[in-house]
């Protein structure tokens, strides 16, 4: 884990920040700067982690959640892509 | 200035606050040639973004009202807006357009976007899941375009995703046309998914639940109308391209 400054520039997309899911509960349904959402998602890790975008936490601009922009930062895994072509679910 | 009002222009300036000369010029031409064309009546949504920010970017051209009822924009996820346009990350950005097919006519349907980044794979610009039946669209995944809505998908060679969309089912046809060029016209009967209410998402899939095929791609421009004829999709590649020509982007 790294932290936000120790990611070289460039490379800011390749990181994600790293959720408990106490954390992930708070950020669920919130919005992190005018009119866009958190969205937590789970990495493709095993067991998966629940995290948050770089974007996300670098537009945090709202009050309550300024501790995201000290969450410990990860590289992204992504999760093994849903068949892109799947048909209904329910 | 109409009478008893402003004018469209006027509403979706007052609504995102936007006071750049060059954007009210792009904008007042845009509904200059949709009205003349005949096109603006048939608009359901229209996402110009322009202004830069995630409170300017959300608002329908068409019915600038903050409410989801007017089908304005709501983003999840890590976007980034810029005069260029609104840019998802392609790990886990989205928006909910509030529309749903329950609120359109199955049969006489388009959708258009504007997408400025080149790349390839499972990034869906379009999406939604239901029993109803499934639509998405991938602008090129393994150099391929895949379109499905509420039927069989067909697929066109693609090997460049950037470009203006045009995805249209009018009179039992569905046509693709890319930069202003018919890519690929079939016949085409989609399932019927006029009870359908979940939301269309964009640069996502909604899979209902659940989002999957999140976008890398930047928009500059999204709509969703009524089905086009020949010389309306001409006319609004027309008038979409001269609006981003104003613009610079």
């Amino acid at each position: 884990m790294i932290t936000r400054s120790e990611i070289p520039q460039g490379q800011e997309t390749k990181f994600v920040g790293l959720l408990t899911i106490e954390q992930k509960d708070k950020l669920v349904g919130q919005i992190y700067a005018p009119d866009s959402y958190y969205n937590p998602i789970q990495d493709g890790n095993e067991p998966p982690n629940w995290v948050i975008s770089i974007e996300e936490i670098d537009q945090t601009v709202n009050e309550e959640f300024m501790w995201v922009k000290d969450l410990p930062l990860i590289p992204w895994v992504a999760r093994k892509p849903i068949n892109p072509f799947e048909d209904a679910t329910n | 200035m109409m009478a008893g009002g402003l004018d469209p222009v006027g509403v979706f300036l007052a609504a995102t606050g936007i006071t750049d000369a060059t954007i009210i010029s792009a904008l007042n031409t845009l509904y200059a040639d949709l009205v003349t064309y005949g096109l603006w009546s048939k608009m359901i949504a229209i996402y110009p973004f322009v202004g830069g920010t995630a409170a300017t970017h959300k608002f329908n051209f068409k019915d600038p009202q903050d409410t989801n009822a007017a089908f304005r924009l709501v983003f999840s996820g890590g976007w980034t807006h810029s005069a260029t346009g609104a840019l998802p990350n392609g790990v886990n950005a989205y928006a909910n357009t509030f529309l749903s097919p329950s609120q359109t006519n199955y049969l006489s349907f388009a959708y258009g976007d504007y997408l400025r980044t080149n790349s390839d794979g499972a990034f869906a610009e379009i999406g939604l899941v239901t029993s109803g039946g499934t639509v998405y669209f991938y602008p090129r995944l393994g150099n391929t375009l895949y379109i499905r809505y509420a039927a069989s998908e067909f697929n066109i060679s693609n090997a460049n995703s950037t470009g203006i969309y045009i995805l249209n089912l009018i009179n039992g046809t569905f046509t693709t046309d890319k930069n202003g060029t018919n890519i690929r016209s079939l016949a085409y009967s989609p399932a019927n998914i006029s009870s359908v209410t979940q939301p269309y998402y964009i640069s996502a899939r909604n899979l209902n639940p659940g989002v999957a095929q999140y976008s890398n791609r930047e928009k500059a421009f999204t709509f969703f109308s009524e089905g086009l004829t020949l010389n309306e999709r001409a006319n609004l590649h027309t008038a979409i391209l001269a609006f981003q020509t104003t613009l610079g982007r």
